[in-house]
């Protein structure tokens, strides 16, 4: 298993499906553990009686049927199929309007859905899930990328209510990969994925849904900018380190 | 080239390789009881197998032999793999190994193979013997008349390299190259084409901080002798991979083309240099330009840094939002099918009153107020309404959990 994901981690990230079915198929008898700790991009299904899309995951499925946030109905079809409570199932409805919000001020674009079911313990689990295409043809505004694709991936555990405060689990995975093809970098890309943390115990006073979307707010934000500073920028010194800019190397050339 | 062996593997075992269905993966996680369905033949491992070795990036193929060798639990296929994927990772990759007894580098590539354990060094005139899965060099040997160019090519070789040698020890800290000559070896003088590839590659193995890069050139220089014009082609390309608690990879490359005059070999080596030279250095700092735009042009694309608003999302104020929509929905008021335009107009609204909410302190007492009057309304309509059958049982199993 730690091998596995091992090659997981050194695998091209715009390879990750592949890696993933190559090691399915080699480790069958892994195969939960391995989808349960492995997040691949996100696909996406039509409700074709809300006109509206929905984000397919591990969370909203039954079967080989999938639940549409806005109609609460499994797509195909499914008998006996598993349905949050209707209490959850109102705090889903609302999470997935505001989170529509949230999406599109942020995103600009882009499509969300949000999932929540009872868990073990008195609490219960919410899943709330982005996708974007950013590129050109996509929903990208400046039209700067030749392909350009972000997952984000939130699943927060909420523990019981207990003296008006509660635990929250969040753990966020981001997923992405974009493309630029101008004149005169050429063929520039990059795609990753990182995935963190976060526990906090907050009094549920403002309602779960505030609680959440602000750790959410928060986490999404900080990965972003990890990508983008610490993660983007390590490739960037690396390419500098292989090749100096002529600044660099005119400086150091009296030393040598 | 990597890329052309992988179409071929996955042409041939599409069923596994090509980018998977989800239903597929879902479905390959339903039957993992029935193992006799998922069973692979020895091809099949074989094939899967060097699809790991062949996409490693940058100096990283041991560990993921490592870890392959561990997944797979078959020495054999994993050897077979190995044999074939070694050494097609090494050419492409253009690997620099070290020959005995201090007789200088060799690059690895498909210019300067003679079988596929030997390649020949130009510069010393020796030829290396090499272990591919090993990655280093057993043996060498003198190179024999035929392998070597006439002496008419070698003097345009030897002075493109000593020229490119120059460029590289300036430009790169820690960067080898080779020139080969690819066609037309034997011309004995004037009055025939032939080709040289000006080989550069620098490569920074940081496995201790989760970092590699490598930088591969490729140029070729194609002297033709009747238009007395040289037609220059290059393809450079850039790789680095970061993966300290997760996996972010750069892939960039692009392709050139030039031309300069036939001239003699000492000022086509010049010309031939100057040229590499610009194109590499103009590369460069476009790269440079590519990641300055990034922050603030190209991701944002894929997500802001902060809403279009300018601000945090308004969290606290969601519950009067969506308060107002449950009225308006229990009045008859909302309509579903323009939910997310009025959901737009609600918002701002809302923006509007979160600046007064922190300038007065005194509507917050209000809001809330009014806030509990509406949701104690809510409740009782709600009261009266039969409810839905409740399902207090869990209905996710905890082993979803996709938690480390």
């Amino acid at each position: 298993m730690e091998a596995a994901l091992g090659l997981l981690r050194r695998m091209p990230p715009k390879q990750s499906e592949t890696a993933l079915s190559a090691l399915l198929s080699l480790l069958p008898q892994h195969s939960s553990d391995l989808l349960s700790q492995v997040d691949l991009p996100l696909q996406v299904l039509r409700d074709a009686e809300s006109r509206k899309d929905f984000i397919l995951c591990e969370y909203n499925r039954d079967a080989d049927s999938y639940r549409s946030p806005w109609s609460n109905k499994y797509h195909p079809p499914l008998e006996d199929a598993l349905y949050p409570s209707s209490e959850l199932r109102k705090l889903e409805v609302e999470a997935n309007d505001i989170f529509a919000i949230y999406r599109d001020q942020y995103y600009e674009g882009g499509i969300s859905s949000v999932y929540m079911w009872e868990d073990d313990n008195e609490g219960f689990v919410a899943c709330f899930l982005i996708k974007k295409d950013g590129s050109k043809s996509g929903h990208g505004r400046r039209g700067c990328l030749e392909e350009g694709a972000w997952d984000a991936i939130h699943v927060i555990q909420v523990g019981p209510e207990e003296e008006e405060m509660a635990q929250y689990c969040l753990t966020s995975t981001i997923m992405l990969s974009l493309t630029t093809d101008d004149e005169p970098s050429g063929k520039f890309g990059l795609s990753g994925s990182i995935r963190r943390q976060m526990k906090m115990e907050l009094a549920v006073a403002e309602g779960h849904l505030c609680n959440m979307g602000r750790m959410i707010e928060e986490l999404e934000g900080k990965l972003r900018n990890s990508l983008d500073q610490v993660y983007f920028g390590k490739t960037r010194e690396m390419v500098c380190t292989l090749r100096p800019p002529a600044e660099i190397v005119q400086m150091r050339l009296p030393d040598s | 080239m990597t890329n052309v062996t992988l179409q071929a593997i996955a042409g041939d075992n599409n069923l596994i390789l090509s980018p998977p269905s989800f239903a597929l993966v879902k479905a390959m996680a339903d039957e993992e009881n029935e193992l006799q369905e998922t069973e692979l033949s020895y091809d099949q491992k074989k094939e899967i197998a060097k699809w790991f070795l062949l996409n490693a990036p940058a100096g990283e193929i041991n560990y993921v032999a490592k870890d392959l060798k561990e997944v797979l639990s078959d020495e054999e296929v994993y050897n077979e793999a190995a044999m074939e994927a070694f050494p097609v990772y090494n050419k492409s990759h253009m690997i620099c190994l070290e020959m005995p007894s201090r007789a200088g580098d060799v690059i690895i590539s498909s210019y300067s193979e003679i079988t596929e354990n030997e390649y020949l060094d130009p510069r010393t005139a020796q030829v290396a013997i090499v272990d591919h899965v090993k990655q280093i060099c057993t043996k060498v040997r003198p190179a024999y008349d035929e392998e070597l160019p006439s002496s008419y090519i070698e003097e345009f070789r030897s002075a493109l390299d000593a020229e490119i040698q120059r460029y590289v020890s300036e430009s790169y800290p820690k960067g080898v190259s080779t020139v080969n000559c690819t066609k037309g070896k034997d011309a004995d003088g004037p009055g025939m084409d032939f080709e040289l590839v000006v080989i550069i590659t620098a490569r920074k193995l940081s496995p201790q901080n989760f970092c590699n890069g490598s930088w591969r050139s490729v140029w070729n220089i194609d002297f033709q002798d009747e238009s007395q014009v040289l037609d220059i082609k290059g393809k450079v390309q850039v790789g680095a991979h970061y993966f300290e608690e997760g996996n972010v990879e750069l892939d960039a490359k692009k392709e050139f083309q030039d031309s300069t005059i036939f001239q003699s070999a000492d000022d086509c080596a010049i010309a031939i240099a100057n040229i590499i030279r610009h194109h590499e250095t103009e590369y460069l700092g476009a790269l440079e330009v590519a990641y300055s735009k990034l922050p603030d042009n190209t991701f944002k694309d894929l997500r802001r840094k902060l809403p279009v608003t300018r601000t945090l999302f308004p969290w606290q104020n969601t519950l009067q939002f969506s308060l107002t929509r449950e009225v308006e929905k229990e009045l008859g008021l909302g309509n579903s099918r323009n939910g997310a335009f009025g959901l737009k107009i609600h918002l701002k609204s809302n923006v509007q009153q979160t600046s007064i909410y922190k300038r007065q302190k005194k509507n917050e007492c209000i809001n809330r107020a009014s806030l509990q009057v509406i949701s104690n309304v809510l409740t009782s309509v709600k009261d009266v309404r039969p409810k839905g059958t409740r399902d207090s049982s869990s209905f996710r199993s905890s082993d979803k959990q996709p938690f480390l």
